[in-house]
């Protein structure tokens, strides 16, 4: 059985499939700087730059949704993604969202989702929403890098054994200030 | 790759300097500081939390959970930092006295 890559259609073609998600990184990669340099000087009000930030949210939501169409099992519908843009940002991704949502994960990032929801028996419910979350956001970032799954298992292993030593540093920092 | 503790900023510096352009979660603020170095400081996962941490412990940070909702992380929110005023104020002496070094290696020369 041939291995795709997750979120991608089949009727797209991954070649089509990446050349669109690398137009969305460059848009948003802009849009991030841009909205960087607009930043205001806390306590003033910008509606330029509150354009900017939704925008960039905007790009963030249809990148998200071209990624990880499948990654938690349910269908994202178009509705979903299709938010107000620009007549300037405007592109189709109906293709996209018209496709195939069967597509499964790669067995590197099953593999490793399920050792992290283990090490989050272990760890601090804030450290588990936190760490846990960042590195799963890691490790699908790893595998549309195309990293080899080895990256992936290390990443997760070394990222779950120091979410447990921050549970446990946290923990003991909490019993020194009872012991005073 | 040079880690933050061999060059003159240590995590929670680089940390707060990065907060100045908004608010951002973990991941993205190694990315940030990454960026904003041009590679020569990378955090890694073993600092910056606990670094984020003392600081919202100290009051130079705020921290709460983002509203999106990211598939990829199984339903987990973002834990989104935000400087606060007193991180503004901390951060503007740490650009001083950095500032005030390099002055003094500039007229050295």
């Amino acid at each position: 059985m041939s291995r795709r890559s997750p979120g991608f259609p089949r009727d797209l073609g991954l070649a089509a499939a990446h050349q669109l998600r690398a137009d969305l990184q460059n848009r948003l990669r802009d849009a991030r700087s841009a909205s960087y340099e607009m930043q205001p000087v806390l306590g003033e009000e910008s509606s330029a730059y509150m354009t900017q930030v939704r925008f960039v949210a905007e790009l963030e939501a249809r990148l998200a949704a071209l990624d990880h169409q499948v990654a938690d099992g349910s269908e994202l519908h178009r509705g979903q993604v299709r938010i107000k843009m620009s007549a300037r940002e405007q592109f189709d991704l109906d293709i996209v969202f018209e496709s195939d949502a069967s597509a499964p994960l790669p067995v590197a990032v099953e593999r490793t989702t399920r050792w992290l929801q283990i090490a989050e028996l272990f760890v601090s419910p804030r450290i588990a929403r936190e760490e846990i979350g960042d590195l799963l956001e890691a490790i699908h970032r790893y595998e549309r890098e195309g990293r080899p799954a080895w990256h992936l298992y290390v990443r997760a292993i070394t990222g779950a054994i120091l979410a447990v030593w921050h549970t446990w540093g946290d923990k003991l920092a909490s019993l020194r200030k009872i012991g005073g | 790759m040079v880690r933050p503790m061999e060059t003159f900023v240590n995590a929670k510096t680089a940390l707060l300097q990065a907060l100045i352009r908004g608010p951002s979660f973990g991941l993205e603020l190694i990315e940030r500081v990454k960026t904003s170095t041009g590679g020569k400081v990378e955090l890694n996962q073993g600092s910056v939390y606990p670094a984020l941490r003392a600081l919202e412990k100290d009051g130079l940070v705020e921290s709460y959970d983002g509203a999106e909702v990211i598939p990829e992380r199984g339903g987990r929110p973002r834990r989104y930092y935000r400087i606060t005023a007193e991180g503004m104020r901390a951060a503007r002496d740490d650009q001083r006295a950095a500032f005030g070094l390099f002055q003094l290696a500039e007229v050295t020369r």
